[in-house]
Parts: C-alpha cells; sequence; structure tokens
C-alpha cells in the first residue's frame, strides 16, 4: 500500500517505510511507547475515579473518605486530561515547566 | 471532548472506550497547539536563524522550511508525537466498530433503501484510493467486503475523536461554515440541484439539505463502503440525498445537471491528472450561472514558508501523497484549466460557524477582502479558519 510523495527524500522514512525523524530510530519506537503508556495510564485513571464515584454511591465509601469531589462533569475532567497530558510530555516542550 | 455521533449507528461505548477516545483528543490538541507553537518558537529562534546564516537569505519556500526543520527536537518531538496520535485515533475504534458489529448493522437495517444508494459495483477504485491507507487509516476507504458498513463506521467514530470537537457534533463544521457562507454572500442564489463530490461519509453534505431545502441534492465517491455507511447515516438525520458510486474523472451525470458542485477536503486527495479532469467535469455539469465551490487547504502561494510547511506536514508523515502537489497548484489556474472564465473565481476565508458563530460567517459573507496567511487558516487547531474557493460559470 506503498505510495509517497514524489518529491519525497528517502531519508524521510526508514527501512520499514515509516517515517523517521530521530538520529537514532530506537526514539522514535519509544515516542509510541511513551504515548502508549500515557494512554493506558489516563484509562486507568479515569476508571479509578469510576470505582470511586460507584463506591460512593453503594454506599461502601463517603465522599470524604477519598478527600476530593467525586462529581465531575465533562468540562472538568477536560481540564483535568489536559493538565495530566501538560504534566506527563512535559519534557517535550521547548521549556519544560 | 468524548464526542457522541448524532445518529443510531453510534455504538454502545465500555468506559475504557470513551477514556480512551478522550485521551487521543487531549493528545491531539497538545500536539497541534502546544507542540506545533513551539516548532514554531524553534523556527524563529534556531532553525531560520541558521539557515539565513549559511544560505545568506531565509527560507522561502515550505520544502526549505521542511528540510530545515529536521533534525531539529521540536520538529521530532511534534512529529513523533502526531503519526503516533494520528495511529491512535483508528487503534481507538476499530476494536470498538468490531465488536459493535451487530448493533451498527441492526441500525442501519432499519434504514435500509430509504436514501436512494446508486452503487457501482464493476467500478475499479483508482491507485490514490486502493493503494493508500489515507491518513493512516488501516485498509483505507476500501473497507473490507465482509463488512461493509465498518470504514464508514470507522471514519465517522476516528473523525470524532480526530478532530477534537472542532469539526462540530456533527463532524459537519465544514459544511455548515460553508453554506452558510454561500447563503449569505449570495441571497439570490438558490440552487436546485446540488453535487457533492468526494463525499466519503456525506458528513459535509448535510448542511446543503437544511440551507437549501427545495434543492435535490447528490453525494458522490469512488469507493463504495463511505457511500453505504454514508446512506444510512443521512436517513436516520432525516436528509434526503441520493448517494452515487462514480469517478470524479467522469461523472455519470447529463451536461448542465447542478446549480452548485461542492468539495470539501477532497482535492488534495487526487491526483494530478484526476485533479485536472473533476475541474473539467464540474464545468460540464453546471448549468450557466452555477457555482464551482471548493473547501480546500490553502496554496503555498498565498502563506508564508513557515505556515505553508505546516501544512505540507501531512504529504510526508500522514499517507496524503498528493498532499504538497495540490497546494503548489494556484485555484485560479485550476478553475481555469477546467473552462471557467477567470473573471468568475472566487475564494474566501470562512470562519468555523461552531466556534466564531454565524454573525461572524455573515460579517465574512460582507467583507471584500479575505486575509489568508494566518496560522488559523486551514489548520485543526484552536481557532480553525476554512479556505473555500472556486467559479461561477458564466452564461
Amino acid at each position: 500500500m506503498a505510495l509517497l510523495p514524489e518529491d519525497a527524500p528517502a531519508t524521510l522514512y526508514g527501512d520499514d517505510g515509516e517515517p523517521r525523524f530521530f538520529q537514532d530510530p530506537a526514539l522514535d519506537r519509544f515516542v509510541t511507547v511513551l504515548l502508549n503508556l500515557t494512554s493506558e495510564l489516563w484509562i486507568q485513571t479515569e476508571q479509578v475515579a469510576t470505582l470511586k464515584a460507584l463506591l460512593i454511591a453503594k454506599g461502601v465509601a463517603t465522599d470524604s473518605d477519598f478527600g476530593d469531589r467525586v462529581a465531575r462533569d465533562d468540562a472538568q475532567l477536560e481540564v483535568q486530561l489536559q493538565q495530566f497530558v501538560s504534566r506527563v510530555l512535559a519534557p517535550l516542550r521547548e521549556t519544560p515547566a | 471532548m468524548a464526542l457522541a455521533l448524532q445518529h443510531a449507528m453510534q455504538p454502545d461505548l465500555m468506559p475504557e472506550d470513551i477514556a480512551r477516545g478522550r485521551f487521543v483528543s487531549a493528545l491531539r490538541r497538545f500536539v497541534l497547539n502546544d507542540l506545533a507553537q513551539d516548532m514554531r518558537s524553534a523556527y524563529d529562534a534556531r532553525v531560520a536563524p541558521a539557515f539565513a546564516k549559511a544560505h545568506g537569505r531565509p527560507p522561502q519556500t515550505s520544502a526549505e522550511v521542511h528540510m530545515a526543520m529536521r533534525g531539529d527536537f521540536a520538529f521530532n518531538a511534534y512529529s513523533a508525537c502526531r503519526v503516533q496520535a494520528q495511529k491512535m485515533v483508528w487503534s481507538a475504534v476499530q476494536p470498538v466498530v468490531a465488536r459493535e458489529r451487530a448493533a451498527i448493522e441492526a441500525a442501519a437495517a432499519e434504514v435500509e433503501g430509504a436514501n436512494p444508494l446508486s452503487l457501482a459495483p464493476a467500478l475499479v477504485p483508482p491507485r490514490n484510493v486502493s493503494a493508500l491507507e489515507v491518513h493512516l487509516m488501516p485498509g483505507g476507504y476500501v473497507g473490507n467486503a465482509d463488512y461493509p458498513l465498518e470504514a464508514g463506521a470507522v471514519y465517522d467514530q476516528g473523525l470524532a475523536i480526530f478532530s477534537m470537537g472542532l469539526m462540530g457534533q456533527n463532524l459537519d463544521d465544514i459544511g455548515l461554515s460553508m453554506a452558510h457562507y454561500i447563503r449569505h454572500a449570495f441571497p439570490d442564489f438558490r440552487p436546485q440541484a446540488i453535487l457533492d463530490v468526494g463525499c466519503t461519509i456525506g458528513h459535509n453534505t448535510l448542511p446543503w439539505t437544511k440551507t437549501y431545502p427545495e434543492a435535490k441534492v447528490h453525494a458522490v465517491d469512488v469507493s463504495a463502503p463511505g457511500l453505504i455507511y454514508g446512506a444510512a447515516r443521512a436517513k436516520m438525520q432525516g436528509a434526503e440525498v441520493h448517494f452515487h458510486q462514480m469517478d470524479a474523472e467522469a461523472l455519470a451525470f447529463p451536461d448542465q445537471s447542478f446549480d452548485l458542485v461542492f468539495t470539501s477536503m477532497f482535492l488534495h486527495e487526487l491526483s494530478k491528472k484526476t485533479r485536472a479532469a473533476f475541474f473539467r467535469e464540474a464545468h460540464r455539469l453546471l448549468r450557466p450561472g452555477g457555482l464551482l465551490l471548493n473547501m480546500e487547504l490553502p496554496p503555498n502561494s498565498q502563506m508564508g514558508a513557515f505556515e505553508g510547511f505546516y501544512l505540507d506536514w501531512d504529504c510526508y508523515y500522514n499517507k496524503e501523497p498528493y498532499y504538497k502537489g495540490y497546494r503548489d497548484e494556484e485555484p485560479r489556474g485550476l478553475c481555469e484549466a477546467g473552462g471557467f472564465a477567470t473573471d468568475k473565481f472566487l475564494q474566501f476565508v470562512v470562519p468555523s460557524i461552531g466556534i466564531y458563530g454565524e454573525a461572524a460567517v455573515r460579517a465574512a459573507a460582507q467583507a471584500d477582502h479575505h486575509e489568508v496567511n494566518r496560522e488559523t487558516t486551514g489548520r485543526l487547531a484552536e481557532g480553525v479558519q476554512w479556505f473555500g474557493f472556486g467559479a461561477w460559470k458564466g452564461g
């Protein structure tokens, strides 16, 4: 299924046809690992939040047991997620926080 | 944003699916806003000065900026993350579409046959479709013969994540913005027959049925799976559209069949030869006084070298091999070569109606001049504005 731009220098891609950005191609692969791990971590974060909410709803625990608010609308979650992404990936920025 | 599709083929999502999709959208926002901004900073601070020192002038073209940026950490970080984020769009939705197959097929069966669908089984998809996993989408537009709705469902679900909310709740912001612009810029123009070419799943076709409810609307694509899905999707939203499987090089309608021929994000997916043939076809199909309207990426000739490079990135790293070749062409020249008179050409920039609102679109429709060279033009990020061009058919 290879169809590349006519003016693309061969150096843009590795032997596997995948784009190559870093001088050491291992780094390209590690970026993939990093982002996959970040995704999985976020999914677990949401799952834990759901479990907390469920435990409170079932009367197994109280809001204060967790020391934070459980009721969250999407907007709050979006802010938390964007902060999460910015925090985990901060070393990629021009000026790391 | 965890966007829910506005029709019955929205699959049941498990909490993990929602979290995964939400993450990918957030990652793309980080890449397309924060890392993109860093790339610009790196260009101004390091890359452009180094180029100027070596060559005695700043980079002048998109290609020069591209080669100068390669190797800089900001480019590498942006690019590696963006490629992976794109792959994650599809990997987030494919398992869901596979798991929810029975529900998706049952929902589609409820409206089967309600919208006309003219398929052409003998039509061999051209190489720009069959030989390409466009946008890094596994299988591309060709899909899976055993599960015809799959490619459309993956595209629809994937676009909901990919667009980060910037294409609207119904993924139709481009069509809505363009239709509103045309209605307000040309209030006397009342098309009775509208054709959308390269419609994929028809998401930007549907707004035309609302803006011009008296018009008969037809939508064409060369790839059957998107049409099969799109016909059901349209009906579920109450839209009457006739979907056809046709090649844009040879559209099987009589001369002068339409008042408006529309495309969105289509021309850059065609080879130069097919693109030229489409413009001739559009001219043939329009009635005198009709309009060809293309929503597309802005051309390199009207953008700065860095802005051009930024958009051309997709050509090399997002399986969009015709992207830069298209952007290097002149919109006016494309129309003229298709048979349109040079004084009938038009182009404009329209604010996203979902972001800026209807009043901003109306204001744009009254404006005499539209600045193209802005970082928001054609760039799917905060504050996006859409570029449109085309020509009236004289008569």
